[in-house]
């Protein structure tokens, strides 16, 4: 049994979806892993990882995931909750939402963007001091000290 | 407690295997009946004379086929005890056992050994109607194109396509062989590397065949169905007796 074979019985957690560059879809696209298009897809692409876009595909629909990677067409509204990145070769045409965008030179885009400002979590925690510089005055006389927290 | 169907021996190095297993199984203390299949009693037959007589262990020893046949037939017979659910033990014989590798089962040894530590596991497994489970792969293939029609669980496919495959986890997979002429077959030495964009994967819970009409589909080699087909993912429907110390990749 070839690796894809047994790669295949594997559970569904480790398995993304692959659309074919001769393949037409029509319907609404979900995965909780990445989705690969290199097809035609009337209808909405919704990952909850990540989405790519290959250049010969074309999706018409709602595009929605956390990193896009947009090489193909799609028309219709992009939503990427972490980086959407249109290369190239890439054309969208429609509206996108994404904290992170990337058009590289060549890229077509023509629709309406917004980057909404909101703080990650995890840029939350970063801005926490780990190392904390404390000038303590005792009796007047500054110190300078140097205390490492362990973060749990 | 335990009922061991052996699938009729091909030839002498079977009979010799089958032989080291009821040694092995002696020597793990967990020697149970024994049935051979034989044209006087087909492997359905055997298992249901297993399910009748109420063994909560059934152990398919033989190729892929005969453990598919026998899950086929535990799924479709409701045992005399309704609240004792069967459970499924195997030995594959075949040499290129697509469950020898999934069950990890590298020897004779091995596979014993796991039947007497009775690790069980639930498993989704996938049938195709009207009748049939299978936990290897279906599968069509033909040597030119044909255009398929499929609706996967909400969406419609449409795709031109030599080969298809669905695993028993429903997961499905197509392409399409790279067509060439005499001429280039000539150029190229009769080898072109397959376009992995020209692949596709989908999981499923229902996939409907449509088109095209009266394709065969294949388990393990033998015909079970005809396009139009229905194939269904069957959640956690079947308790197999699995490794116990196999190691599982993390995601």
């Amino acid at each position: 049994m070839g690796d894809k074979e047994s790669d295949m019985l594997k559970g569904d957690n480790q398995i993304n979806t692959v659309v074919g560059s001769s393949v037409k879809l029509t319907g609404a696209l979900k995965d909780t892993n990445d989705i690969v298009v290199h097809g035609v897809v009337e209808g909405e692409v919704n990952s909850d990882q990540n989405v790519q876009v290959g250049e010969t595909a074309k999706i018409k629909g709602p595009v929605g995931g956390q990193n896009i990677s947009v090489s193909g067409e799609v028309k219709g509204t992009i939503v990427a909750a972490k980086k959407l990145e249109i290369h190239p070769s890439g054309k969208v045409t429609g509206n996108i939402l994404t904290n992170e965008l990337i058009i590289q030179g060549g890229a077509i885009f023509v629709g309406k963007s917004e980057m909404p400002i909101k703080k990650d979590i995890e840029e939350k925690k970063k801005e926490e001091p780990t190392k904390k510089d404390k000038v303590k005055e005792a009796g007047g006389v500054k110190e300078d000290r140097i205390e490492f927290e362990i973060e749990e | 407690m335990y009922y061991y169907v052996f699938e009729a021996p091909k030839d002498n190095l079977a009979k010799r295997a089958y032989e080291k297993i009821k040694l092995l199984l002696n020597e793990c203390g967990i020697a149970g009946e024994i049935a051979v299949s034989s044209p006087a009693r087909t492997t359905q037959e055997l298992v249901q004379i297993g399910i009748e007589k109420a063994y909560s262990t059934i152990v398919g020893i033989g190729s892929d086929t005969h453990i598919n046949s026998i899950v086929s037939v535990i799924k479709s017979v409701k045992p005399a005890d309704k609240s004792k659910e069967i459970l499924l033990g195997m030995i594959p014989t075949d040499r290129n056992s697509a469950l020898k590798e999934k069950l990890g089962l590298d020897n004779l040894k091995i596979a014993c050994e796991t039947l007497k530590f009775r690790k069980v596991e639930e498993w989704d497994i996938a049938y195709i109607e009207p009748n049939r489970y299978f936990l290897t792969t279906a599968e069509i293939h033909t040597p030119k194109p044909f255009e398929l029609e499929l609706t996967i669980d909400h969406y419609q496919v449409k795709a031109e396509v030599t080969d298809l495959i669905v695993f028993s986890n429903m997961t499905l997979s197509f392409f399409r062989q790279p067509q060439m002429g005499f001429l280039k077959k000539l150029v190229t030495g009769f080898q072109k590397p397959l376009d992995t964009k020209a692949f596709s994967i989908f999981k499923a819970r229902v996939i409907q065949i449509h088109a095209p009409v009266n394709l065969p589909i294949t388990i393990e080699g033998e015909v079970a169905t005809r396009t139009p087909a229905m194939l269904y993912r069957r959640p956690r429907a079947l308790k197999v007796i699995v490794r116990r110390d196999r190691l599982v990749k993390e995601a």
